[in-house]
């Protein structure tokens, strides 16, 4: 039997090439998908779970672009720089490539977290999203990034001695023009604002898996009222729940092999008979 | 210049990226060897900034996933430090093609596995450890229990915001994570302990110099770094090593890695 072919890409926005990585299976494509990263470490610490949810998909007859916005990972530039208004854009371009490698195959986004809330929204404005899949998302933008502005002050009470940032000071710095250091990575005033007005609230017509990934076996409250929210707008979404601890906040490996088959049967459910 | 590349090592395709740059003698490489469950960005993406900074002084360098991580071909479940040292091996090989003189350049288990790929006499003239994890003999008596206190005093520290309270009272806090985090602390297996200690057997011969660089407020590091100074005057091993005040363990945050960039720099500039 054929496997799939992996091959590190190119994907050509404004004046920079993003890296990418494509996923090409052996039998006829199904469709395609965008995978959308988080950001900061969770960016890392999730790396090896999307690869190999990006193997099961190739396998499973899925084309597959998983790749870094400007400024993460191996992209060019630096952190500072971007923000979710670029990192959209980065979604939009690497949608025009994978469009580039099959014209006709219906194409989906998958994002985890930030990158699940990025491709809900690109879901909306992009043309011919027909499913996205949402790796527990970030809901609430402002809570988020201030969920990490505490995690960030937990730390520096417990390592820094002197040296350490009240929540005001942040705030006010970020005010003033300056950036503030948020484990090893610069946060711009540009990046906490444009974070902090990242609400999901509007979704593409298309079919959308919610994944509360947790370690309760009901999903949370706010993930199902969102969803029922989501439906009640006229769209179509599921909520599945898979007991998992959160393995973009986890040092070592996780073995996600429970999320990824859920994930690889329901996308291919919805496009086997298409 | 930024380049994807391949190559084998057992049987496998491993992935990374190149940096060569446009100018340059061509005579150094460094290497980068991320830690057990990293992969080619390192913490923070510090060693693609590491890279580029190198590239702009005229050093290439390589960037790869060893087996079963990031983006290489293998099994996640089957990496060990005994299949990291044959992937930096072939790393080596890889990036012999291109300098002279091979630089490893090695974070956390990373570190181990430069010291592993060292004794095997593959030619590297340095080895730069970035809060290396201590080797076989090197453990001790070390028991993790101060790790264990860093923790308890993160968590006491948790307690006292109302957040904290909310999330105990409505369930959200995973207590089985809080429990993992204060009692196990990952050790060697006796059988890894005893290759670890073959490999320093073999390591005390290395004549190439050292770079360590270890961040001095976090307990397994520090004991770690005195165990390889000790190490290292015994068998008069050339190498330097300096702590970062107040760093954990891989530097995040952005003076810090300042600080062990700079380190780095000024290092292969004597060199």
């Amino acid at each position: 039997m054929l496997s799939p072919t992996e091959q590190a890409i190119d994907i050509p926005v404004d004046d920079c090439r993003l890296a990418g990585m494509l996923y090409e299976p052996a039998t006829a494509v199904l469709g395609g998908l965008v995978f959308c990263n988080p950001i900061f470490e969770e960016r890392k610490a999730a790396h090896r779970v999307l690869v190999e949810a990006a193997r099961s998909l190739a396998r499973a007859g899925f084309r597959v672009l998983r790749f870094d916005y400007r400024g993460c990972g191996d992209s060019p530039g630096a952190f500072d720089a971007y923000g979710p208004a670029t990192w959209l854009q980065d979604i939009a371009a690497a949608l025009a490539e994978l469009r580039k490698h099959g014209p006709d195959t219906p194409l989906g986004l998958l994002g985890l977290r930030v990158g699940a809330a990025m491709a809900l929204h690109a879901s909306a404005v992009e043309a011919g999203i027909e499913l996205t899949v949402l790796w527990e998302p970030v809901l609430d933008g402002q809570q988020y990034i201030e969920q990490e502005l505490r995690r960030k002050m937990v730390r520096e009470m417990v390592m820094r001695k002197g040296d350490r940032s009240s929540r005001d000071e942040l705030i006010a710095g970020l005010r003033g023009g300056a950036s503030f250091d948020y484990e090893g990575y610069p946060i711009a005033p540009h990046l906490y604002e444009e974070l902090g007005s990242l609400n999901p609230k509007t979704a593409g017509t298309g079919r959308h898996l919610v994944v509360n990934i947790s370690h309760r076996k009901e999903p949370s409250e706010p993930l199902a009222d969102w969803v029922v929210e989501l439906n009640g707008c006229g769209h179509d979404a599921v909520v599945h729940t898979v007991q998992h601890p959160p393995f973009w906040n986890l040092v070592g490996m996780s073995d996600c092999s429970e999320l990824i088959e859920r994930t690889t049967n329901w996308i291919t459910d919805r496009w086997k008979n298409r | 210049m930024e380049e994807p590349v391949t190559f084998e090592s057992g049987g496998d395709v491993l992935r990374g990226v190149r940096h060569r740059p446009d100018s340059g003698d061509g005579s150094a490489a460094v290497v980068f060897l991320h830690g057990w469950s990293g992969c080619r960005l390192g913490p923070h993406r510090m060693f693609v900034t590491a890279a580029r900074r190198l590239e702009a002084l005229g050093i290439a360098s390589l960037r790869f996933d060893f087996r079963g991580r990031g983006d290489s071909g293998g099994v996640t479940a089957e990496t060990s430090i005994a299949s990291m040292i044959e992937d930096a091996t072939a790393a080596v090989a890889f990036m012999q093609s291109e300098a002279t003189a091979i630089i490893l350049l090695g974070i956390c288990s990373g570190g181990k596995v430069a010291v592993g790929t060292a004794s095997r006499g593959m030619g590297t003239v340095g080895l730069i450890l970035l809060s290396a994890e201590a080797m076989g003999e090197m453990h001790g008596t070390y028991d993790g229990t101060r790790k264990s206190l860093v923790a308890l005093r993160e968590y006491a520290v948790k307690l006292t915001r109302p957040e904290t309270w909310r999330r105990l009272a409505t369930g959200k806090v995973n207590t089985g994570m809080v429990r993992k985090a204060l009692t196990e602390h990952e050790m060697p297996s006796a059988e890894e302990l005893v290759d670890e200690s073959n490999i320093l057997r073999a390591f005390r011969s290395y004549t190439g110099s050292i770079l360590s660089i270890y961040g001095a407020a976090h307990p397994e590091t520090v004991h770690a770094a005195g165990a390889y100074r000790d190490f290292f005057d015994a068998h008069d091993i050339d190498h330097e090593m300096h702590a970062v005040d107040g760093a954990n363990h891989s530097f995040y945050g952005l003076d810090w890695e300042q600080q062990v960039l700079t380190r780095i720099e000024a290092w292969l500039r004597r060199r």
